[in-house]
């Protein structure tokens, strides 16, 4: 759960507050939790739909570290340089496209997928890849 | 050299579907695979391989040790006030199922009780509320209603009590009741003339009204007991409870249905 939120978000601050919220979520479901039957997806889902709602909330959807703890969450790639250049990318992107290519790249879900977790539609998803990826390409040039 | 050619065919219009963002997951997967290739290994495809590079792996965080212990604890936190809520729950629970139950109770005592009243006759009534002749009298010409009244018949026994004669009046009978003061054992005939046997000789199994209000008012007894003594033993007051309701319920209803029959 926090490696998930920590790479939606980007924050390790951020993700620890993001697994806060998910376990006094599961708690305050109390004996209804007895009908989770996948606890592991239930967990994933739940911490998946608490980052969405943060980076919705978060207006530029940009996170700034404030200390060493709170670096960005970066991908070890080969090159290092690129990674930082398309983490920070991600973060500049309008806030729908930031949810909708995290969810593909660090998740991996499908359009449908996508479409169920974030209640857009077909095409406002694939809309959104298309932008993201054509954007983040650019930088990359 | 042909099958690279393809390849490279193939990772172009791969690309070209993913920047339309029409791939799917696997698609994507087969373009990475791609581009690790032999066929994607040209100046072409350059920008694509940064990207997919930077896109497709990422660092797996570890929880700083301080969040699990944060996390406990929460949990511990949350039982404690679980714990500590659950009793006052409990309790609150309970004590609303005795106040539900009690109110049920009295409500079909309180009928059972308007119900012995309104199946009194109406001359059980007048001779109960009479404590002289002239009383009766004058409570046989308030109370009676107006389209009985007569005024004739009242007349006569006025004169028959107050002095003393048997007067008959000749047109109809005296209505014998009316000189009664003290209160006649009601009737044990039916209304079709034929002998009310539980009335006649009481069962033992079948109480009469007034013990089935005494039964009635028991339980409601019991049920306040019940209720003083509840905070004492929450646990076993709601089992108690249970039967206590159950007994009450039985016991009315032994009474309605006895009084159903005497009636």
């Amino acid at each position: 759960m926090y490696a998930l939120a920590a790479r939606m978000l980007g924050s390790r601050e951020d993700a620890r507050d993001a697994v806060q919220d998910a376990f006094e979520r599961l708690l305050d479901l109390g004996e209804r939790l007895d009908e989770v039957k996948e606890p592991g997806a239930f967990c994933l889902t739940m911490i998946r739909r608490i980052c969405i709602d943060r980076l919705r909330r978060s207006t530029a959807a940009v996170t700034v570290p404030i200390d060493t703890h709170d670096a960005p969450v970066e991908p070890p790639s080969g090159d290092t340089d690129d990674s930082a250049r398309i983490l920070r990318a991600i973060d500049r992107l309008p806030v729908d496209q930031a949810i909708v290519i995290k969810l593909r790249a660090i998740e991996g879900l499908d359009n449908r997928q996508i479409e169920a977790e974030t209640g857009f539609s077909p095409d406002k998803v694939r809309q959104a890849l298309c932008r993201a990826r054509r954007k983040l390409k650019e930088i990359l040039q | 050299m042909n099958i690279i050619n393809y390849d490279i065919q193939h990772l172009r219009a791969l690309i070209d579907r993913y920047y339309r963002g029409e791939t799917s997951p696997a698609e994507e997967a087969e373009i990475g695979r791609l581009l690790r290739s032999e066929a994607g290994n040209g100046k072409e495809f350059a920008d694509d391989r940064r990207l997919f590079d930077a896109l497709n792996v990422w660092e797996t965080p570890e929880a700083p040790a301080e969040l699990g212990e944060t996390l406990r604890q929460m949990v511990a936190e949350r039982f404690a006030d679980t714990e500590s809520t659950a009793k006052p729950r409990r309790r609150a629970h309970i004590l609303r199922w005795i106040s539900w139950a009690g109110g049920a109770a009295a409500a079909a005592s309180i009928a059972i009780v308007l119900w012995f009243s309104s199946s009194k006759s109406y001359e059980d009534t007048l001779l109960a509320d009479a404590d002289s002749p002239a009383d009766t009298i004058s409570l046989a010409t308030a109370n009676k209603p107006a389209e009985t009244a007569d005024t004739t018949d009242v007349e006569v026994i006025r004169d028959r009590i107050e002095t003393g004669e048997k007067a008959v009046k000749p047109e109809a009978a005296p209505r014998p009741h009316i000189a009664a003061t003290s209160r006649p054992v009601r009737s044990r005939t039916r209304s079709n003339g034929s002998i009310n046997p539980s009335a006649t000789t009481p069962s033992a199994k079948e109480p009469t009204p007034e013990e089935a209000a005494h039964i009635s008012q028991d339980a409601l007894m019991t049920l306040g007991r019940l209720l003083a003594r509840g905070n004492q033993d929450i646990n076993n007051a709601n089992e108690e409870l249970h039967q206590c309701v159950n007994e009450t319920f039985r016991k009315i209803s032994i009474g309605v249905s006895s009084q159903g029959i005497e009636s």
